[in-house]
């Protein structure tokens, strides 16, 4: 079951999610979650669709930090 | 029924911008429902940050639509890609698959939005005439009820865990246990917080739902996220054919009051409600040799149940407070973190609140079967995107939702232990609802005994003191030995069979 890359993959996003907390407080929201969106997409999504991660990325995460710290006024780092 | 709160309750769900949360909710949770591998309990528990500073009111119609929606959504996986979101889809799988395969995508999908849509509105009829009873009923219950009602609850989902009871019972026990962490709040011992002070005011559940069934449930799909079919499936027409309607429509006539029943049984929901249906009208059909190849009451049935059973499960719910499935126990969690306290007091002193989200169910399943059928393209455009991009989504809102809830990153590193723990617990085939269940009620249950025990000297005779009571213990050990019965049950008629046959 736990076979191809799946090990991997469980391990980077756990990994990834511990460097996320480790950075969240400093960096600030908006950094942080483009540095761990974009990294998470580029190992599940692959290299190759490049385009598609950084677009979502950015997009994903300015809307979301729009959506929370202007529209429902949440204080995020 | 109180005439006067139904319409001030129909008034407030009708305002604009509650219409505007139903249709938004029920997007939202038809997306993420329609993810494989994804269901209502993952739905709800990852946008539950967006009600975030709304109206409580709001709120709430928003996290019903949610959960709703994504019952809707979750039989679209079940149908298209035949990967059920979650237990109360599977079903929809039987006949809904083999359906898309002979080129009904479209008749499939538009009989499901039916008949969820009926079985839907025949319990949100069925939930204005019960609620309020149960709610006046439930007013009658002592502390030592209410400990008895809980018992009977993690024991019928336990029972209910077919085939895996030790681990549904090992589940829930671990449950019970996580709910113990932090200060007792009647004698101020710290217990179980490992003398870390993080722990000393519990482990909030929502981060442990979060975590379980957002990060859990990404992570288990990361095991066939590279063998996931992509099959492009025509979708037809998105109508039925007049015959596909005669022999749906009793079917699902007779499945919604079965879902509705079943899910206001505690323990039930969605997935038994479902299955019991899909298998009532396979032996009642004169074609049931044609059940699993594409008979379109097969799939007609269990939608028509399952929905049926979602709304019924919000009754104990709302009524006592008193979850009876996993999802609803997500539910339960959203609504605390509202500032609502569900239970009997909750249809006297808020009674707006209640009527609105009651009739909200009504404009949600009207809007709900308009947006999958004919949005049923857009749908369809959705789940092409690679779950690659929206499983990493899915993530990231499962960290923002649980900073929202504490604003500490410390709760990262318990979301991620807490998803790590619930992908263990997929993997070993654990169910997932006795945990979280009793990881709900646990703190309730235990100052429910306490009161008991205390108004009563310590004398264990309160839990046999009224009629309530032992009608309750009655129940529990009837569920605790049902699997037991059904067995008796089987051996005999199989005995009996051998015995025929020499």
């Amino acid at each position: 079951m736990l076979a191809g890359r799946t090990p991997k993959l469980i391990g980077f996003t756990v990994l990834l999610g511990v460097g996320y907390a480790f950075i969240f407080e400093i960096i600030g929201f908006l950094f942080a979650t483009v540095l761990f969106l974009g990294t998470l997409l580029f190992v599940v999504n692959g290299k190759h669709k490049w385009k598609v991660n950084v677009i979502v990325t950015v997009c994903f995460s300015f809307l979301s930090w729009y959506a929370f710290s202007v529209l429902l006024g949440v204080s995020l780092p | 029924m109180d005439m006067n709160n139904f319409l001030e309750g129909l008034m407030t769900s009708l305002e604009p911008m509650n219409i505007v949360w139903v249709i938004v909710g029920g997007f939202l949770g038809t997306i993420v429902g329609m993810l494989p591998g994804l269901g209502p309990a993952t739905a709800v528990a990852v946008l539950i940050p967006i009600t975030f500073g709304m109206e409580p009111i709001s709120a709430i119609i928003l996290m019903a639509a949610i959960y709703y929606g994504a019952m809707y959504g979750g039989s679209r996986s079940s149908i298209l890609l035949n990967t059920p979101g979650d237990g109360s889809a599977i079903a929809a799988t039987f006949d809904g698959y083999p359906m898309a395969q002979k080129g009904q995508a479209g008749e499939a999908m538009a009989i499901s939005a039916v008949a969820s849509f009926i079985g839907g509105i025949m319990a949100v009829i069925g939930f204005i005439f019960l609620a309020e009873p149960l709610a006046n009923f439930a007013l009658k219950f002592g502390p030592a009820e209410y400990f008895l009602l809980m018992l009977l609850t993690l024991s019928a989902i336990v029972s209910l865990s077919i085939g895996k009871m030790i681990k549904g019972f090992l589940a829930m026990s671990l449950g019970l246990l996580l709910s113990t962490v932090g200060i007792d709040t009647q004698t101020g011992v710290y217990r179980f917080t490992m003398g870390i002070p993080h722990f000393s005011e519990g482990i909030d559940f929502l981060i442990v739902i979060i975590g379980v069934y957002a990060i859990g449930e990404v992570l288990y799909n990361f095991l066939t996220i590279d063998h996931l079919k992509k099959e492009k499936k025509r979708v037809g027409k998105i109508w039925f054919s007049k015959e596909q309607w005669r022999r749906s429509k009793w079917p699902i006539l007779r499945s919604g009051p079965l879902g509705f029943i079943i899910g206001v049984l505690p323990g039930a929901g969605g997935s038994i409600a479902s299955m019991i249906s899909y298998s009532t009208e396979k032996q009642m059909s004169k074609k049931s040799d044609e059940f699993g190849k594409g008979a379109v009451e097969g799939l007609a049935a269990p939608e028509s149940a399952n929905n049926a059973a979602s709304v019924g499960a919000m009754i104990p719910l709302l009524t006592m407070g008193i979850p009876g499935s996993g999802t609803t126990a997500v539910m339960l969690g959203a609504l605390i973190m509202l500032g609502i306290k569900p239970g009997p007091l909750l249809f006297e002193n808020d009674p707006t609140t209640v009527w609105s989200l009651i009739n909200s169910m009504f404009i949600g399943n009207i809007a709900l079967v308009i947006i999958n059928i004919l949005l049923v393209g857009v749908l369809v455009k959705i789940l092409d995107t690679p779950a690659k991009v929206l499983y990493p989504i899915i993530v990231l809102l499962a960290f923002i939702g649980t900073y929202t809830l504490s604003y500490s990153a410390i709760d990262f590193f318990l979301l991620l232990i807490f998803g790590l723990f619930g992908l263990m617990l997929k993997v070993l085939d654990f169910p997932i609802a006795p945990l979280v269940l009793a990881l709900i009620v646990g703190a309730d249950m235990e100052q429910n005994f306490r009161k008991a025990v205390l108004s009563s000297d310590g004398s264990i005779d309160i839990f046999f003191a009224s009629p309530i009571s032992i009608t309750l213990i009655f129940l529990t050990i009837l569920s605790i030995s049902y699997p037991a019965i059904v067995k008796f049950f089987q051996r005999r008629k199989a005995r009996k069979d051998i015995n025929i046959n020499m």
